[in-house]
C-alpha cells in the first residue's frame, strides 16, 4: 500500500487538485483510497464532499498513539471505497514542533492501517513546516506540484530539498515520484520557457502529464464529485491526464498489472 | 447468562483540546512566578506587579476533566494549578 505526499511550498498551485485527481482515478477504477488531509484549509476534505466529521487530522496528531488514525477515518460523498481523514482549521495548531518525535506523529498514527487500502494520499499545506514534515516522514512517495511560473518553480525546488532532508533524517525510504506541472497555459511563451527550464533541471522527474487550466476542475470540486464524474470535454481531458499521472506514479496499481 | 467482552477494542480518540480554538488565538501563558527576586534596591519600574493574596477553593470535578487538564497542562508546559489559574483568569476577565 503506497503512501503518497502531495506537496509544494507555494500555495495555490493545485496540491489539493492533484490529490483529488489521484483520488478520482481510484474512484473510477474501484480501488480503495484513503485521503489524509493535512492542510488546515481543508480543501481536499471539501472536494470529497465530507460534512462535519467526528475527528480530524488535528485530533490524530494531538493524540499520535500508534494506529490511532483508523478511528478518524470517515466516509466521503464520492463512494464507499474512497475514505478520508478530514482536516479542520484548528490543524494549524499542530504545525509547530511538539517535542521529541514530533515529525513522526502521523507515521505512528497511520501504523497498521487495513491492508484493504490500495493507496494513501496525503494532501500537504502550502508550507514546509511541521505538518509537511509529518507527511513526508509518513510517505513512500512525494509528488511535487508546481505551476509553470517563476515563483512556483522556486517553491518546487524548495519542496524537493525538503524531500531530501527528510530522506536523510527520518525517512530513508522516501523518494520523489514526480514533479507535476499544473494550471499550464502552453500558448504563453513565458510558461513554455519555465516548462523547458524545469525539464532541463529535473529531466524525467517532470511528469509527462502537464495539466492545463480547465474550468471543469473547480466546477467538479465545487460540486463535490470526482473529475471523472464531471461530463465535459475539459473534464475528460483532465481525467485522462490524471490516469496517466496515476500510472506513472503508481505503476503497480495500473489496470491489468496485478 | 455470561458476560460478553468486546475483543480488540480500539483505543479511543478524543477531540484535541484546542480543536475549538481559532489558530490565531493566543496560547495561555503561565501565571506569574509567585516568588519575586527583586530586592530593596530594585526600582519599582523593574518590580513585578504586586501579587494578589491567594485563596484556596475546593471544587469537585469529574476524573475525565482532571485527566484532560493534566494532558493539556503537559502540552503547554504548565502545572495543572497554573493551567486552571490561567483558564479561570482569562474566563473571568473576558
Amino acid at each position: 500500500m503506497p503512501t503518497i505526499a502531495v506537496l509544494s511550498m507555494k500555495g495555490g498551485v493545485g496540491k489539493s487538485t492533484i490529490t483529488l485527481g489521484l483520488a478520482s482515478v481510484a474512484w473510477e477504477r474501484g480501488q480503495q483510497a484513503l485521503i489524509v488531509d493535512l492542510d488546515p484549509q481543508a480543501n481536499a476534505t471539501m472536494g470529497l464532499d465530507v460534512l462535519a466529521p467526528d475527528f480530524t487530522t488535528n485530533d490524530v496528531l494531538a493524540d499520535a498513539r500508534p494506529g490511532i488514525a483508523i478511528n478518524a477515518v470517515t466516509g466521503t460523498g464520492w463512494a464507499p471505497h474512497i475514505k478520508v481523514i478530514a482536516a479542520e482549521r484548528a490543524l494549524e495548531h499542530r504545525n509547530t514542533n511538539e517535542g521529541r518525535h514530533s515529525a513522526l506523529r502521523l507515521r505512528a498514527a497511520l501504523a497498521n492501517l487495513p491492508r484493504s487500502y490500495d493507496l494513501v494520499v496525503i494532501d500537504c499545506p502550502p508550507s514546509l513546516g511541521e505538518l509537511t514534515r509529518n507527511a513526508l516522514s509518513a510517505a513512500d512517495l512525494a509528488v511535487v506540484v508546481t505551476e509553470p511560473g517563476y515563483f512556483a518553480l522556486h517553491g518546487a525546488a524548495q519542496a524537493l530539498e525538503a524531500v531530501e532532508i527528510i530522506r536523510s533524517t527520518t525517512n530513508p525510504g522516501l523518494r520523489t515520484a514526480a514533479i507535476v506541472i499544473n494550471r499550464a497555459r502552453p500558448h504563453l511563451a513565458e510558461q513554455q520557457v519555465r516548462i523547458t527550464e524545469l525539464r532541463e533541471a529535473y529531466g524525467d522527474l517532470v511528469s509527462s502529464s502537464v495539466l492545463p487550466e480547465r474550468t471543469s476542475v473547480p466546477q467538479a470540486q465545487g460540486a463535490g464529485i470526482p473529475i471523472h464524474a464531471w461530463h465535459s470535454p475539459g473534464a475528460r481531458e483532465i481525467s485522462d491526464l490524471f490516469e496517466d499521472l496515476y500510472d506513472e506514479v503508481l505503476p503497480d496499481l495500473k489496470m491489468g498489472s496485478q | 447468562m455470561s458476560e460478553t467482552s468486546i475483543p480488540n477494542q480500539r483505543p479511543v480518540l478524543a477531540k484535541a483540546a484546542d480543536a475549538g480554538l481559532h489558530p490565531t488565538t493566543p496560547k495561555l501563558e503561565p501565571i506569574d512566578d509567585l516568588t519575586s527576586k527583586a530586592g530593596s534596591a530594585t526600582s519599582d519600574v523593574m518590580r513585578a506587579p504586586k501579587k494578589e493574596k491567594l485563596v484556596t477553593i475546593k471544587v469537585d470535578i469529574p476524573k475525565s476533566v482532571r485527566k484532560s487538564l493534566s494532558i493539556e497542562a503537559e502540552k503547554r508546559g504548565l502545572s495543572v494549578k497554573q493551567l486552571i489559574n490561567a483558564i479561570l483568569r482569562d474566563r473571568t476577565r473576558s
